[in-house]
């Protein structure tokens, strides 16, 4: 907390002692601030099932005959047709698809017949691992290296680690994981090149397995993610209350880790919650690398087969988890910025 | 600015004048004060100076046009055809005759890389293309009118930024099919938002200048207000979100065609040579590293014209 605020809080409690309507109005705000961002979340969850049920309709031609694969009979034509409901007026169709997957139906697969929503959290566990992992080999990789940049600007290692983290932020992922299929995976047996074992078969295997699919792509974020360490931390050590910090004759690891960190952390919490998307479409393509069961592998099965429902329901919980997580960052700055509170 | 500038606009008027009244005129500059919004042919040589300044953005833009230079000079430059497979030389090593060594069919990589780089770029500056078509007038739109227009627009915009842009690709490739101009089309679409939040931001920002409302009052017609004065005034910014959209724009047809969903063999980009790479990394480690560099490199490249010409337009935002 800056002294700043600090003392804003202290002054706070003394009027609260006199009056209840100080104290009630920070809460009167939250709640608008939280429910704004519930509504525009709401709306972007709408767009999101605008586009998803919209799919079909991108479909080039006749969608029941394109989707009901090669030369199909009019009999097959038809089951399509049928199975999809696209004899009904649009609005109908729409509402009939929000509504059942509302209550968790995302209807069958055109290809297997089997129930989407089953096909989608059954893999779905990989994807999230993955994130997982990424999360924190971005993390471990970027605080002490964005932290070393900061303290020393403008020194030898500061331009090093810029120089490293401009090149890092243009590599691709999925080259990363390559190299690491070759150089790692190939060479020793410890970290394997493909699979996945789940945390409640086997912790362990399930972290050999996440290793390296999960250093593709925290590679890549850390290296995000130290720039904006970086910046983040060098414009709190420029404030007023750090140099009072340090005149009161406060070490520097406690000035950094109470003072610093603390106030750098929104723009951090911002840019990592801005990375999950990006971080989410990466693991597409890492599962492919690593050939885990995840939802990227299903995702691209069912492209390769316009597989429209499995696509619609892939697109729709993707979203939606994103989205989830990109309100909780939204909410988050209440907790991390009492400022933001008043 | 445009209080401030008004007082100040008069002086060199008075100057000029006076500058024009002797004889050796012709041989006298102009005075120029600083501060006074000048012809936009001049902001924009000042631009132009302070970006020459930034070294490496410059080292990056010549390494640019050469690498442009060498994709559009591909078949003077290919040692060998990039799609004849020598199946008695698959996988082979570097030579004098195959500088990059060859492919699991035989195929020579420098030459393939040569050609593949021309499907990359175009393919990059094609997105870069739908990105501007779509993003541009949306943003002039938005921004010049506000209201009902730009809350539609930027929720839409809103939305496609909050979400995984390779999996939204992924989806509309799945309806539209596979191939290279569907698959920068779609990446064209989702890349269009960057561009209506920057032009609505910037078109409001100039909304307030003096000049806009003096049009406005002069009668002058919104389109050409638009494409007149607003439009040029928003190059700078949209110059610098150009340069760091070719490079995603790069990184996304790498990822697709990596997947399958992009460039169809025959035809190679440096995503689908990567996936050749990685298909048979067990016989040869090599096979990957020619393309996954020339992405890297060439994504880097754009990243770095793009600090370089952000801070050109720095420096002059903050005069």
């Amino acid at each position: 907390m800056t002294n700043a605020s600090a003392t804003k809080q202290a002054s706070h409690d003394q009027r609260g002692r006199e009056s209840r309507i100080p104290d009630s109005r920070p809460s009167a705000a939250v709640l608008w601030q939280i429910g704004r961002h519930l509504l525009r979340s709401l709306l972007v969850l709408f767009l999101i099932t605008v586009f998803a049920f919209g799919l079909i309709w991108m479909v080039p031609g006749n969608p029941a005959s394109t989707l009901a694969g090669e030369f199909p009979s009019p009999e097959e034509v038809a089951a399509v047709e049928a199975k999809l409901g696209l004899d009904d007026p649009i609005p109908v169709q729409y509402g009939r698809w929000v509504g059942n997957a509302a209550q968790g139906d995302l209807g069958e697969s055109l290809r297997s017949g089997r129930s989407v929503t089953d096909e989608i959290t059954s893999r779905l566990p990989v994807t999230l691992s993955l994130t997982l992992f990424a999360v924190v080999f971005g993390l471990l990789i970027a605080l002490p290296l964005g932290t070393v940049a900061a303290l020393r600007r403008n020194s030898a290692i500061d331009r090093l680690l810029t120089v490293g983290s401009t090149v890092g932020v243009a590599t691709p992922s999925f080259f990363v994981g390559i190299i690491l299929v070759i150089t790692v995976a190939l060479n020793t047996s410890v970290f394997p090149a493909t699979g996945y074992v789940g945390p409640t078969e086997n912790v362990g295997d399930w972290i050999r397995h996440c290793i390296l699919p999960g250093l593709s792509l925290g590679l890549v974020l850390g290296a995000e993610l130290t720039r904006q360490i970086r910046s983040a931390l060098i414009e709190v050590m420029q404030s007023d209350y750090i140099r009072t910090a340090r005149a009161k004759g406060i070490s520097s690891q406690r000035v950094i880790a109470k003072h610093a960190y603390k106030n750098a952390a929104i723009p951090i919490v911002t840019i990592l919650g801005a990375q999950i998307a990006a971080l989410v479409g990466g693991t597409i393509v890492i599962e492919q690398i690593f050939a885990m069961p995840g939802i990227g592998g299903l995702a691209i099965s069912a492209v390769r087969t316009q597989d429209i429902p499995v696509i619609q329901g892939i697109v729709l919980v993707v979203g939606a988890l994103v989205l989830i997580i990109n309100t909780l960052v939204d909410l988050s700055y209440a907790f991390l910025d009492p400022r933001t509170r008043q | 600015m445009s209080s401030t500038d008004k007082p100040r606009a008069a002086e060199p008027a008075v100057d000029r004048w006076a500058v024009w009244q002797r004889s050796d005129a012709f041989e006298v500059p102009a005075p120029v004060s600083e501060g006074v919004e000048t012809y936009r042919g001049g902001a924009f040589r000042q631009m132009v100076q302070r970006f020459m300044r930034e070294r490496a953005a410059v080292a990056a833009v010549c390494a640019l046009l050469l690498l442009t230079a060498a994709a559009l000079a591909a078949p003077l430059l290919a040692t060998h055809d990039p799609n004849a497979a020598d199946f008695s030389a698959p996988l082979a090593g570097r030579s004098a005759d195959h500088w990059l060594g060859t492919d699991q069919l035989g195929r020579d990589t420098f030459s393939r890389l040569l050609f593949a780089g021309r499907v990359s770029l175009l393919a990059a500056v094609q997105a870069l293309g739908v990105a501007l078509m779509i993003g541009v007038p949306l943003g002039l739109l938005a921004g010049y009118f506000r209201g009902k227009i730009d809350s539609i627009i930027s929720a839409v915009a809103d939305g496609i930024m909050a979400l995984p842009a390779l999996l939204l690709a992924v989806a509309i490739i799945g309806a539209t099919g596979a191939g290279l101009t569907n698959a920068m089309i779609a990446v064209g679409v989702l890349f269009a938002p960057r561009f209506i939040r920057l032009i609505r931001a910037t078109v409001i920002s100039i909304r307030e200048n003096a000049y806009i409302a003096a049009a406005v009052t002069a009668g002058t017609p919104p389109t050409r207000i638009m494409l007149r004065h607003v439009l040029p005034n928003a190059l700078p910014p949209l110059l610098v979100q150009a340069a760091f959209t070719t490079g995603f724009a790069m990184l996304a047809e790498a990822s697709l065609s990596f997947l399958g969903l992009g460039v169809q063999a025959p035809q190679a980009s440096w995503g689908s040579m990567l996936n050749d790479g990685y298909a048979n990394a067990n016989r040869s480690s090599f096979l990957a590293i020619p393309p996954g560099v020339a992405i890297a490199l060439t994504v880097l490249l754009f990243n770095v014209f793009g600090d370089g010409l952000r801070a050109a337009i720095g420096r002059e935002e903050r005069r």
